[in-house]
């Protein structure tokens, strides 16, 4: 029980935990028998176990949760939850029943822990151009394109020929390599969806994708300077 | 030993679905084993996102050649949304393995299993694995097990009721997983659908019989088939 000289007591400057949340007595007790029941549930879940015991653990977590969200709420500093788990609860994190299940409670400690731990990737690339550089033998030196990251794909720029192309990278990519008689592996058009996707899904930053698109170009590079030369290919 | 390996016999549910044509994919598909990859890790990336705050125990998603093993543990209270959340990974994995050329089809069951590394055995696990292979479109369906367990919130679900065309002919009207729920150009959908099916040609009879039924199925769970327009 918390002891009524430490209820609604200022948030204290100097908490023993180091939460990003500042919480004071009260909030600090309640915070601690969530820890205390959430600890207890995952080590039965450990071993297996998900008896009635268990249940009451996480219902007596989960009513603390809710209690320590609205305390929270009321000094403006409402806990925030991932998009999907508010959908996958069906219901406002501010709703009795909402933390009355292992994860979102689990989710509020670690907000408790860090106010940035629930935040959501947010799409920060779209429109930002990067650039592509790779090898040709034509030519005998890097050609650099630029990549513009669209909603729909990539726009791809390079000299005569280029325009907007899907997630894969179709299909100015591959003209601007049959140009040129760049030789790229069969598999690259997956690998540009799977990033364009990353990026929106996980918020990839712009030098985190241009980053993975110059390893793609490297990878080209690669298989355009490694094409079987000399002897019998020679004039090919 | 990971977590969900050690908890043992208990039950849940489990999805098998298989490539349809994977025989002689090698001579019509370079980019095979890359495309059948992406869709495992991406069914893996999106698992977590589905099941936390509705399930406890983790989402596992396991291959074998070309078939692709969903299974979660679940308490009885989980059962309906251990069920649906499968459906909305199959939601996103139906249409996106249209897209890459190598479309599947599969079952879901409920019952006890166990798994340890690589061999699964149970209940649900041989009764996915019979019926996983006898439908005769791209789709997914519960199996009876699952069936009677399950109890959708209607209006939300990413199941339907229809009669999936089967290899043994069968009167019922299982949950199938509705896949074009959320599309709003279905014209234009079913456009590129048509495209990649053409794609994946020469359509003999017995692939063709397969594309039929599934652009039937999308006729079938349309809006306005529902309301009767």
């Amino acid at each position: 029980m918390t002891p009524k000289n430490q209820r609604n007591s200022p948030p204290s400057n100097k908490t023993e935990l180091n939460m990003s949340i500042q919480l004071n007595a009260n909030e600090q007790t309640i915070r601690a028998e969530i820890v205390e029941r959430m600890n207890k549930a995952r080590q039965a879940m450990a071993e297996s176990r998900t008896d009635d015991k268990v249940r009451e653990w996480i219902m007596e977590a989960g009513e603390r949760a809710h209690k320590l969200h609205l305390l929270l709420k009321l000094r403006g500093q409402e806990p925030k939850h991932h998009a999907y788990m508010i959908r996958n609860r069906d219901m406002a994190p501010d709703a009795p029943e909402f933390y009355m299940h292992f994860h979102p409670i689990e989710d509020l400690l670690k907000f408790l822990d860090n106010e940035h731990a629930n935040d959501d990737p947010v799409d920060q690339t779209i429109g930002a151009v990067f650039t592509f550089k790779v090898f040709s033998r034509r030519w005998g030196h890097d050609d650099t394109y630029a990549v513009q990251r669209t909603k729909l794909g990539w726009k791809i720029s390079h000299i005569a020929i280029g325009g907007p192309c899907d997630k894969g990278g179709n299909p100015f990519l591959y003209m601007n390599f049959r140009q040129d008689s760049i030789q790229y592996p069969v598999g690259l058009e997956g690998w540009m969806e799977w990033l364009w996707n990353q990026a929106s899904e996980k918020g990839l930053t712009q030098p985190q994708v241009q980053a993975a698109l110059q390893e793609l170009a490297d990878w080209v590079s690669h298989t355009e300077q490694n094409v079987p030369s000399g002897g019998v290919w020679k004039g090919y | 030993m990971s977590k969900f390996a050690q908890s043992g016999r208990t039950a849940g549910v489990v999805t098998f679905l298989d490539v349809l044509g994977w025989k002689g994919v090698y001579d019509r598909k370079q980019d095979a084993i890359p495309s059948l990859t992406r869709l495992i890790e991406g069914v893996r990336s999106r698992a977590d996102e589905k099941r936390r705050g509705r399930i406890v125990e983790p989402v596992e998603v396991k291959s074998i050649s070309d078939t692709i093993a969903i299974f979660t543990f679940c308490s009885e209270i989980e059962t309906s949304a251990a069920i649906e959340v499968h459906g909305e990974l199959c939601q996103w994995l139906i249409p996106e393995s249209i897209e890459s050329e190598i479309p599947v089809r599969g079952a879901t069951a409920f019952g006890e299993f166990e798994i340890r590394d690589s061999i699964f055995v149970g209940k649900a696990i041989d009764e996915a694995a019979s019926w996983h292979e006898q439908s005769d479109w791209i789709g997914v369906h519960l199996t009876p097990s699952a069936e009677y367990v399950f109890n959708p919130i209607q209006s939300k679900s990413a199941w339907t009721q229809y009669s999936p065309p089967h290899k043994t002919k069968l009167a019922w009207k299982p949950y199938c997983v509705n896949w074009t729920r959320d599309w709003t150009d279905r014209a234009a959908r079913i456009i590129d659908i048509k495209n990649k099916f053409r794609r994946l040609g020469p359509i003999v009879p017995e692939i063709a019989g397969k594309f039929i039924n599934t652009l039937a199925f999308i006729e079938a769970v349309s809006p306005d088939a529902a309301a009767g327009k």
